[in-house]
Parts: C-alpha cells; sequence; structure tokens
C-alpha cells in the first residue's frame, strides 16, 4: 500500500491519471486515500452530504481492470470526483440539501453521472448545497440542511453557494474535481470564494436529466476544479446531447488547445468601474493586479460597458415563477416550512404570486438581452472580464444581504443569455482567494479555457492550498 | 441516567457545525417580516423591469437556446 503525501491530493486530473499509469499506486489505493481524507475532513468543512465509499470502491476495481488491459477511456478514469447533492445517484439520498426531500431515492443515476462513470471516473461522495439550490433567496448560510458550507481557508467564513460542497471539497483537497451546478451564480460564487477554477458551461450543452431543476431555462451543470485545463477535461467527458432533456442543444464539446485564437489577436472588454467602484475597497489592490496579469498575457484590453438592463430583477423573476410551478407541491404540502431558512421559505411560497404578465416581461427582456451579447460578442470583444464576486467570502455569522458595492452584472446578465464563465483565482486578500471571471459567447467555452489555461501558466494562484 | 461521550466523540462534534435551524433561530425576524419582505421584492422587480425599453414586437425568449 503506497503512502499517499498532501501532493497527490493537490494534484491535477492528468497527474493522478499518469501515477496509475506509472502503476505508482491503482485507482483502488487512490481511492481509498480519497475517501479516508473526505470521511475525515468533508464534515469539518460541512462538505460532505454523503460518502460513496461502497460503489467507489467498485468503480475504482473496474478502472483498474481497464488499466490491466492498457484501454484508457478517458483522462478521468480511475480518478475520484464527488457531485452536489442535487445529481440524482442510485443507491443513496439525493436530499437537494433540504429537509422535506433528506430520504429522496432516485432508481437510477443522473446522466452527467453516468457519463463520468462510463469516462471512468470513480464518485467518492455527494456534496453539500444550499437547500434547493437557493431558489427562494436564502439570507444566511446555514440554509442548508447540511450547515453552513465552511470555506478551508478560514472556517468562519462561508465557502459560498449554492454549490457550497462543491467548491470547499476541490479546494481542501477532498476530491481533485466536482460537480456543480449554477442558475445563477452558484458556480462562480463558490468557485471565487474558495481560490477554485469553476466552468459554467454554456446553457444546453450538459444535460441535466436526473438533475433538480430550479429554472428550466437557467439550470446549467459544470464542473469545479483545481485548473482550467482540468474543467475542460471534465466538460469533454459530461457535455453532449440528451433527447431526456428538453433544453439540450445536442452539441458537444472537444477540447481543442491546439485551435485556440493566438491570444494577441484576442479582445478583452472590461469595465474599469467593475474592478474599482465595484468591489470592497480591500479587495481593490488584488483586483489592479489581476487585471495587470491579464494585461501581461498580450491579450487586446477593450474598455466597454455591458447593455443596460435591470439583469438582477429580470433573474429573479424568472427563476421564482419557473421554481413556484416546481415547488408548488412543496408549499401546498406545507413542507416548505421545515426548510432552515426564513428567508428561503418566504420566498419559495411568494414565488406562487408571480404574476404571469411579469414573468413573460422577464422573458421578453431576455430575448434583447440575447440579442445584445451576440452583437457585443461579434463586434466588440471576444470575451468580457470581471472580477467573479465583489469581495472575499461572506463571514458565517453576517447575513448575505449585507450592502455592498453594486458589483459587475455578469453573473446574472450571463446567466440570462446562456453564455460560458469561466472563474479563475486571481489573488489572495486578508488570506481570502478572490477570482475573475471571463464570460464569452454561447460554444466559446475553447476560448476562455486558452485564456484561462495561460492566465495560469502566468501565475500560481490555483495552485496554492488552505491552511492544513 | 446520562449518556457517557467519549473525548474523542467530543471532538468530533465540537468541529460539526450547529444544526442549521440552531444557527438560525434567534438570527432572523419574524416570519411575517420575510414574507412582507419578499412581498416588496417582487412588487421592485416589476417596477425596476418596467423601466427598461421594450419594444412591442418582442417576443418572449421560449424555447429557450443560447
Amino acid at each position: 500500500m503506497p503512502t499517499f503525501s498532501d501532493d497527490i491530493f493537490f494534484a491535477g486530473i492528468r497527474e493522478i491519471q499518469e501515477g496509475i499509469k506509472a502503476k505508482r499506486y491503482t485507482s483502488v489505493e487512490l481511492t481509498r486515500a480519497y475517501c479516508d481524507r473526505m470521511e475525515r475532513l468533508g464534515l469539518r468543512y460541512g462538505a460532505l452530504a454523503l460518502s460513496m465509499r461502497e460503489q467507489a470502491m467498485h468503480q475504482a476495481h473496474d478502472a483498474d481492470g481497464y488499466f490491466l488491459r492498457d484501454r484508457i477511456r478517458s483522462p478521468l478514469q480511475g480518478v475520484p470526483f464527488g457531485v452536489k447533492d442535487l445529481v440524482a445517484a442510485a443507491g443513496g439520498p439525493t436530499t437537494w440539501g433540504a429537509k422535506p426531500f433528506a430520504a429522496q431515492m432516485f432508481p437510477e443515476d443522473a446522466a452527467v453521472l453516468k457519463r463520468l462513470v462510463k469516462a471512468g471516473g470513480v464518485l467518492v461522495a455527494k456534496l453539500t448545497m444550499v437547500e434547493l439550490a437557493g431558489g427562494g433567496g436564502y439570507r444566511f448560510a446555514a440554509a442548508s440542511l447540511h450547515g453552513p458550507g465552511m470555506n478551508p481557508w478560514d472556517r468562519t467564513r462561508w465557502s459560498g453557494g449554492s454549490s457550497s460542497g462543491s467548491g470547499a471539497a476541490v479546494a481542501a483537497g477532498l476530491v481533485p474535481f466536482a460537480i456543480g451546478s449554477e442558475t445563477s451564480g452558484s458556480i462562480l460564487t463558490p468557485a471565487a470564494y474558495c481560490g477554485v477554477t469553476g466552468l459554467r458551461p454554456t446553457y444546453g450543452l450538459v444535460p441535466r436529466t436526473g438533475c433538480m431543476a430550479l429554472s428550466w431555462t437557467l439550470d446549467k451543470i459544470g464542473p469545479m476544479a483545481r485548473t482550467a485545463e482540468d474543467c475542460a477535461l471534465v466538460l469533454q467527458a459530461i457535455a453532449g446531447g440528451d433527447a431526456e432533456d428538453p433544453g439540450s442543444s445536442g452539441k458537444r464539446f472537444y477540447y481543442a488547445p491546439q485551435f485556440a485564437t493566438p491570444l494577441k489577436d484576442l479582445r478583452v472588454g472590461y469595465n474599469p468601474a467593475d474592478f474599482t467602484d465595484g468591489v470592497t475597497e480591500e479587495t481593490r489592490p488584488a483586483f489592479a493586479q489581476a487585471l495587470d496579469a491579464v494585461k501581461k498575457l498580450g491579450v487586446q484590453l477593450v474598455e466597454m460597458k455591458l447593455p443596460d438592463y435591470p439583469y438582477g430583477p429580470m433573474v429573479s423573476t424568472i427563476i421564482s415563477a419557473e421554481m413556484g410551478s416546481i415547488f408548488e407541491e412543496l408549499v401546498e404540502s406545507g413542507k416548505v416550512d421545515e426548510l432552515a431558512d426564513r428567508r428561503q421559505i418566504a420566498g419559495i411560497k411568494t414565488s406562487q404570486e408571480v404574476l404571469a404578465k411579469d414573468y413573460l416581461r422577464a422573458m421578453r427582456l431576455r430575448r434583447l438581452v440575447q440579442q445584445d451579447f451576440a452583437r457585443l460578442f461579434y463586434e466588440q470583444a471576444d470575451v468580457f472580464l470581471s472580477p467573479s464576486r465583489n469581495g472575499i467570502a461572506t463571514k458565517l455569522s453576517e447575513p448575505l444581504d449585507r450592502p455592498g458595492p453594486q458589483g459587475s452584472p455578469i453573473i446574472p446578465a450571463g446567466n440570462l443569455a446562456g453564455l460560458p464563465a469561466l472563474s479563475l483565482p486571481c489573488g489572495f486578500v486578508n488570506g481570502m482567494p478572490i477570482g475573475i471571471a471571463l464570460v464569452g459567447a454561447a460554444y466559446s467555452e475553447n476560448k476562455l479555457l486558452a485564456v484561462g489555461n495561460e492566465f495560469q501558466k502566468l501565475t500560481d494562484w490555483h495552485k496554492r492550498r488552505p491552511p492544513a | 441516567m446520562a449518556a457517557k461521550i467519549s473525548r474523542r466523540r467530543l471532538a468530533v462534534l465540537s468541529t460539526l457545525p450547529l444544526s442549521p435551524a440552531a444557527q438560525v433561530q434567534g438570527m432572523q425576524a419574524n416570519p411575517q417580516d420575510d414574507l412582507a419582505i419578499q412581498r416588496e421584492n417582487l412588487q421592485r422587480w416589476r417596477e425596476q423591469m418596467k423601466k427598461a425599453k421594450l419594444p412591442v414586437t418582442t417576443e418572449p425568449a421560449f424555447q429557450f437556446k443560447a
């Protein structure tokens, strides 16, 4: 039995698989080590919803069989991972982070999980999340069946939401990568707060079959990992058409860094105000340094402003209306009162009162947003850059609705337009990570990942490890 | 007779988060206030969306595709 140093728990996907290929360890040995670590530290960060040790050992054993026969199905073969607890996994409860669904079981795995297992990945844990992905508008980080997600960089701070456990688990080296979901900010926020790389794919690129629905027209499933390249490897395995997901675009994703646009030809748009007035005062020097690092890549930086729309109210109205229909039975049964956060309970109850005309207005405005962003990414820039969040992770004891700087609207805007985004660790403030986000045209993931790869070659923020 | 708790068990428990209910109690106001706040939000969103220009011919983004 090999002994595993901490280095392996913070290694990238390719490096981990290289170790198996070189016979330094088997997938079974690696998986056992990851399960031990997850079970030992997962609760410490409020990240572990359910250990999948038994199934994981079987999957790892299968993976080792493929390695023995020199058959490599994908770069993920033999590599452990975790999924947010809204991804159905047969053989255990899928709680959606919410008490009313604590005993919920599904007979089969979600499409995204089937694809990862088919690619040879090894599911070691279900990871915690904000209850019902926070659609009701929660006020405290503790809005979860599993308690608050604690940030590995400082356990008195939040790991972000709603993919709280996915962010914390990757940051703490409990899994090399995890699956999260985003309706409006649920991948980018924990990625930025925990100092990991998060990729929100274009709407429709990754199937949502078997995953909890919060908003049919906004929900996306995506990877959180250590590097942009690792996100690309995971996306390649999970993207592709699915007849059972009405939102599926039927498109696939092939990671092709060799065909990336040369950075000198790439126009990166940004609004300077997003990096000054749009962020907390303490983070401004760090964001300025991050912007300098992007300049050093040799890209063409273009100052610009996003089209002016009420993005926040639009996305909130759409989530509220669609969630109101999805959780109607939860409200009528009275079980909604079992949720942990009162503001969230109230938000789900009042979602029953959204007027059809308001939903339609939001969806009509959304059409204009889509058209404007398509034009923007054709005429003005190839990608748009902004801070992922306007500051460092919130203290667990503080409410999440504290007033702060009016940050960039890129999270609601990008989600409304269904565009891909990549959050990259870009510095530290008072020992806490911050992140920048790149957003591009629909299906421009390869472009975002190319910039992300180069940025991570130039910087080492993604390599830092939280205190033991 | 009270059940004994070992030091090891106590050490594990001390790292666990308080139950959500325990954390939330006392930090939040009356549930009626929360309902009122959420209703105000719906109203505020409506008013802010009404300020945006919307040509009469614009169709909703149904059958949404990016």
